[in-house]
């Protein structure tokens, strides 16, 4: 569409120059929602007006996730920058729609060639484990069929990345933009039957208001969407990981919950303001 | 007989159902374990799944390949402890051979 003189009009616009600071893990969802827009309306990559406004350390970190695929911009003034904070390097963003190993094989590729001591540890066997038990996961529950997303989604699609910092401080992160474990995960005994309840009769104030518990509770082996034998073992495995590796954390924010395991610092659970959109999990290790 | 999975069938497990991709614990249940499982049986031997030298195993996987032997009424439990064992000599490992281990406990056959 076109305005007088034919100039052009610009029918939605992301202002990346209001972002002062960005982790790894919002750069992976903000890249992860460019890239879904991407696919399902087939669109071509985006225009950049105020490059020269965006924060220098923001700006490596989306070219190093991979966010100027979907731009018509090479950003080479940024390109030549170093990361946000010092010693870190994160690895581009990597997407797929099933189990994929040799996925999960490049990202740890990736993080060897950040961190020489990777390969072989036992972190390294923990990120394995967890990312191809997250993209099974996210295969198995996160996008039911019968659910109705508020957005168009792509069945099975997930995104994710790492990144490490000074070489010692590793961080994976792997996202979804499902239904959400307080979605699918059925609610079990009198008290989270009545909170169902509750909320049937009052969606606006009880909705989301126990989405942390909800994650807790999906931590239990055996507590699964599905409700079937053999199920529901995926999550309390992610956690164990933790425990494997011998240091680090577990995070998973899914809708507006937040779960932290730290193995140092032990559990914490509580419900925000807003929905991230999908499930992140996202593990911290120190080496 | 001794199988190790990283080397005969993929040193990158994958996850629970072949239709979720490759390397799936469905798909070595049912196109290498089964087989092998009924061999030893034939021959009143033991067969050894060493799960060393893999990049890792997800739950999805274990419960799967293993769980679902009982889970599925494929064998039955005594006949897996006779002639089933999991090996771990990498203490890495220990871990999966432990989980697997429970799920084939956790199993119920079918009603």
């Amino acid at each position: 569409m076109r305005g007088p003189r034919n100039t052009p009009w610009i029918g939605t616009y992301t202002d990346i120059a209001t972002i002062r600071t960005i982790t790894p893990a919002a750069a992976l969802v903000l890249a992860a929602e460019f890239d879904r827009a991407h696919r399902r309306k087939r669109l071509g990559r985006r225009g950049v007006i105020n490059a020269e406004d965006w924060d220098p350390g923001v700006a490596r970190t989306l070219i190093d996730v991979g966010f100027l695929e979907h731009l018509r911009a090479d950003l080479p003034e940024y390109q030549r920058l170093e990361p946000q904070a010092p010693g870190v390097r994160m690895l581009p963003m990597l997407t797929g729609d099933q189990s994929e190993p040799e996925e999960v094989e490049r990202l740890g590729q990736g993080l060897q060639e950040l961190m020489d001591s990777f390969q072989g540890s036992a972190i390294s066997h923990a990120i394995y484990t967890g990312l191809i038990e997250a993209m099974d996961n996210c295969a198995s529950h996160a996008y039911p069929e019968d659910h109705s997303f508020r957005y168009p989604t792509e069945e099975g699609r997930w995104w994710m990345s790492g990144s490490v910092a000074n070489g010692r401080q590793l961080e994976v992160i792997f996202f979804d933009q499902g239904a959400t474990i307080p979605v699918t995960l059925p609610r079990s005994g009198m008290s989270e039957i009545a909170h169902d309840w509750l909320r049937r009769m009052n969606p606006l104030g009880i909705e989301a208001a126990d989405d942390g518990q909800r994650i807790q509770a999906a931590m239990t082996a055996g507590r699964s969407a599905h409700q079937v034998q053999g199920r529901g073992y995926g999550l309390a495995q992610m956690r164990e990981l933790v425990d494997l590796a011998g240091s680090g954390s577990l995070r998973i924010l899914s809708r507006r919950g937040r779960y932290i395991y730290d193995k140092d610092a032990g559990e914490r659970v509580d419900t925000l303001d807003q929905s991230i959109g999908g499930t992140l999990v996202h593990w911290r290790f120190r080496l | 007989m001794t199988y190790k999975i990283a080397e005969q069938f993929s040193r990158t497990p994958g996850g629970r159902f072949k239709r979720h991709g490759p390397y799936s614990g469905e798909q070595f249940r049912d196109e290498v374990l089964c087989d092998l499982l009924r061999q030893v049986m034939e021959a009143d031997d033991t067969l050894a799944i060493v799960l060393d030298g893999a990049a890792g195993y997800g739950s999805s996987f274990l419960e799967e390949a293993f769980g679902g032997l009982i889970r599925l009424g494929l064998f039955d439990r005594d006949v897996l402890q006779k002639h089933l064992e999991l090996q771990a000599f990498d203490p890495l490992y220990e871990t999966y051979r432990l989980s697997a281990n429970r799920y084939m406990e956790d199993a119920q056959p079918p009603q």
